[in-house]
């Protein structure tokens, strides 16, 4: 898949603006991609709401190919049609079972269950690099993790978006934010005169500006919390740059009911062309 | 021991530093129970300085030193009760404990490691958890253990292949047909001209509508992938049950031998902490505590977070020479004359030793007291939620009175000074009589107060002061912060940082000079002096 050459040998985070935008289903089509390096490590970050509940709604499974490593439970890794050699326990304990760093000895469909803090995801992501484990980590971002993502270091980040008649022109403003997010410069050491904004840039703060600002130094792309339109007209008002860089991979569109020349034209050229092929489509 | 004598002494810049690796050290650290025995801590000091000579040794091999800390790092924790069966998880932990404690004991002097109680875990174990192609480190229930889940193992082999087979011929008649194959996908969209005929595509493919122009297809599976997957679901089932059959093996050999786990994991431990307080030791050049019946003597002692201070402010630090007697001892000064860091030095230097690191002095002999406590401001206030701060310090001098009958260490650091001179030196004179009479005690107490009673049994110092041989009252410019770190180099440099007998009658008064120096009106300076000489 083009745009996704750095996924081999790399940490890339799939992830998405809300629930149910297909990362899962996106991700299994990315484990080839990644294998072409060598065995993959998967990762998630949390515990998916519904495994939580017990709701009984089939957890979202990945598949594993011998030599992979997952991180899951070990009632998971029990019921899974894989067989995992157990390569670490992670400290603490999740709702659904300890957690542990499986390798697949047998191929198979995994549950992924991730801790609920980031430092122990970061933790288990650094010791399969440590121990070369795995050569490519590929990390199943929820939605509302994406700020703690940011903290993993040099991440790739690919985003799933479903793309309806009904959402259209809100996810094209997400996705135009999103885009002109990641071509921000990145100056780790803003010069003097630069307002260095440390935190998050909420509408409140954004409000709190002083007039006179024209060139803002924000932490990175994970601590803007502004509405799209919102923070594309204080972009195009203020000269902002970022302390950390964010490297977007790519965005992959699931659409229904819209065309992808409609997409494209909502979205205007500089997303346009960040655009990925969705793997399950196929061609007319 | 109180949390506010901790705080107080500021003891946590030197245990941070501590750095245990395994998750029992670990553990033993985040306890931070002082030792009140004397004979646990002289192990304690004895099993560090084993360490440091094993330091010593390695010096010309790093690599040694460093597998060392290795395996140390990767001793995890296991479970501390028999079980009829040891989950995989649980096998996993002891077989991972096993491997590092095994490397670890090969990397250790013989002498050394039956100092600290390290040896084999007999059982032969090792073989035992290592059956089939599986790492030292990690562990499944492999197919060596038992030949009927080798069968199943087998069977499921050939199932996934059969699997596979029909798979491939499957995805062929749809490239025929279609032109499109899954490879793996769990669904396509594909646009509905390319499905002819949706209702007779139906034999091969589930198809439901996805929006105007597309069509989402999953593969429809036939009765003999069905009757694989059967298979395989029982073959699964099978398998689990076999394992567990294993599980339940292994089990009692490990149940046998956890007694041995756990006392390794307590020699593990004692290692862990020694070589952590040896290389501590190293680091910030740390001597033995001497540990005695008589007097504490405390010979270049450092405070270490004054001393840090010291340094970001470009002062000079003056380490501590002292020695403590038995009963109370009363040390007056000036402010800014150091008495409350000799107070902090000597609870700096006791607690370190008593959680069994060695101390940052030349030489620092001392007594194991069971009760340690501090009684003054700077102690978290919550509990005296509506007591003054006089009330407070009533209520933490009486949680001290209740261990002045047994080896206790009290600092008083300007106790009742928000009441009046005439009653806080009662007070005062009052606890000094009582201490007199226990030479178990060692009080030491800092006041501005110079009217406490002069009695006998109580020892009484001051500090040095401003060396008035050589006082410069030219205070260096500046402004703001800057001209306030000027000011206190300025005093400091003039000031010595030293106890001296303090004889009754003596009347000598830096704090209007100091107050001068940092910054006090020259007028007020002048009168305030003139009013001095008169009361004198």
């Amino acid at each position: 898949m083009t745009g996704l050459e750095g996924v081999a040998g790399g940490v890339t985070a799939v992830t998405g603006f809300e629930k149910g935008s297909g990362k899962t289903t996106f991700l299994n089509a990315l484990l080839p991609v990644a294998r072409r390096a060598g065995p993959v490590a998967v990762f998630s970050v949390g515990v998916d709401g519904g495994l939580k509940a017990r709701s009984g709604t089939a957890a979202p499974e990945i598949l594993v190919e011998e030599g992979d490593v997952v991180l899951t439970t070990d009632s998971f890794a029990r019921s899974s049609s894989a067989r995992l050699e157990v390569l670490e326990t992670l400290p603490g304990r999740s709702v659904l079972g300890r957690l542990l760093l499986g390798r697949a000895v047998r191929r198979g469909g995994v549950t992924l269950v991730g801790p609920e803090n980031l430092a122990a995801l970061s933790g288990a992501v650094d010791l399969v690099r440590e121990e070369r484990w795995a050569a490519s980590s590929i990390v199943d971002g929820a939605a509302d993790r994406v700020t703690q993502l940011g903290a993993l270091g040099d991440v790739g980040f690919v985003y799933t978006v479903r793309v309806d008649r009904a959402n259209l022109l809100r996810v094209a403003g997400r996705l135009r934010a999103l885009v002109a997010l990641s071509e921000l410069p990145v100056v780790p050491d803003p010069p003097e005169g630069v307002l260095r904004l440390d935190g998050p840039l909420t509408d409140a703060v954004r409000q709190g500006l002083p007039a006179s600002v024209v060139t803002l130094s924000l932490e990175d792309f994970t601590k803007v919390f502004l509405p799209a339109g919102e923070l594309l007209r204080l972009l195009a008002r203020i000269s902002c740059s970022v302390r950390r860089g964010f490297r977007l991979l790519g965005v992959v569109p699931s659409l229904r009911d819209v065309g992808p020349e409609e997409l494209c034209r909502e979205v205007g050229p500089a997303v346009a062309a960040r655009l990925l092929p969705n793997p399950y489509e196929v061609a007319a | 021991m109180t949390r506010g004598v901790w705080t107080y002494a500021g003891a946590d810049a030197l245990w941070r530093r501590f750095q245990p690796l395994t998750p029992f050290g670990r553990d033993a650290k985040a306890r931070m129970v002082p030792i009140t025995g004397r004979a646990a801590l002289e192990e304690r000091y004895d099993l560090t300085d084993a360490a440091l000579a094993l330091l010593g040794t390695l010096d010309t091999d790093r690599v040694t030193l460093d597998r060392i800390h290795h395996h140390l790092r990767r001793l995890p924790r296991f479970p501390e009760a028999r079980q009829e069966v040891f989950d995989e998880v649980e096998v996993f932990q002891l077989k991972k404990f096993l491997f590092n404690h095994r490397s670890l004991l090969s990397l250790l002097p013989e002498t050394l490691g039956q100092r600290f109680g390290l040896r084999e875990i007999p059982g032969g174990l090792v073989e035992l958890l290592g059956a089939g192609r599986q790492g030292d480190e990690s562990f499944y229930v492999a197919d060596a253990y038992d030949p009927e889940l080798a069968e199943v193992r087998r069977a499921l082999r050939e199932a996934d292949a059969a699997s596979s087979c029909l798979r491939e011929e499957y995805e062929r008649a749809l490239l025929e047909r279609w032109g499109f194959a899954f490879e793996g996908r769990a669904f396509l969209l594909v646009p509905r001209e390319r499905i002819d005929d949706a209702s007779a595509a139906a034999a091969l493919l589930e198809v439901e509508p996805w929006d105007a122009d597309r069509l989402c297809v999953r593969p429809r599976a036939g009765a003999p992938s069905l009757c694989l997957a059967e298979e395989t679901s029982a073959l699964l089932s099978r398998e689990r049950s076999l394992e567990a059959r294993v599980l339940e093996a292994l089990s009692a050999p490990l149940s046998a031998a956890l007694p041995f786990f756990l006392e390794q994991a307590r020699a593990v431990e004692a290692f862990d902490l020694a070589l952590a307080g040896a290389r501590l030791a190293r680091e910030a050049g740390l001597t033995r505590p001497v540990l005695h019946y008589g007097e504490i003597v405390i010979e270049r002692g450092r405070h270490l977070p004054t001393e840090t201070l010291c340094g970001s402010l470009g002062t000079p630090y003056a380490p501590l020479d002292a020695t403590f007697d038995g009963g109370p001892t009363v040390i007056f000064g000036s402010n800014m004359g150091g008495k409350t860091v000799v107070l902090k030095t000597l609870a700096f230097l006791q607690l370190v030793a008593q959680a069994g690191l060695f101390v940052p002095a030349a030489r620092f002999a001392t007594r194991v007291f069971r009760h340690l406590h501090y009684v003054g401001e700077g102690r978290e206030r919550e509990e005296g939620r509506g007591l003054s701060g006089f009330g407070f310090e009533i209520r933490q001098f009486n949680e001290a009175h209740a261990d002045f009958g047994g080896e206790t260490l009290a600092l008083f650091d300007e106790f009742a000074r928000t009441t009046s001179s005439g009653e806080a030196e009662a007070l005062l004179s009052a606890i000094l009589e009582e201490l007199a009479g226990k030479p178990r005690v060692v009080a030491l107490f800092s006041t501005h107060f110079r009217g406490v009673r002069r009695l006998p049994g109580v020892r009484y110092f001051r500090m040095g002061g401003l060396d008035r041989t050589r006082l410069d009252l030219a205070v260096p410019g500046g402004t703001g912060d800057a001209d306030l770190a000027a000011r206190i180099r300025h005093i400091d440099r003039q000031m010595r940082y030293c106890l001296e007998p303090d004889a009754p009658g003596e009347r000598r008064s830096d704090a209007v000079t100091v107050a001068a120096l940092l910054g006090l009106s020259p007028a007020l300076a002048r009168r305030a002096g003139d009013f001095l000489k008169q009361e004198n």
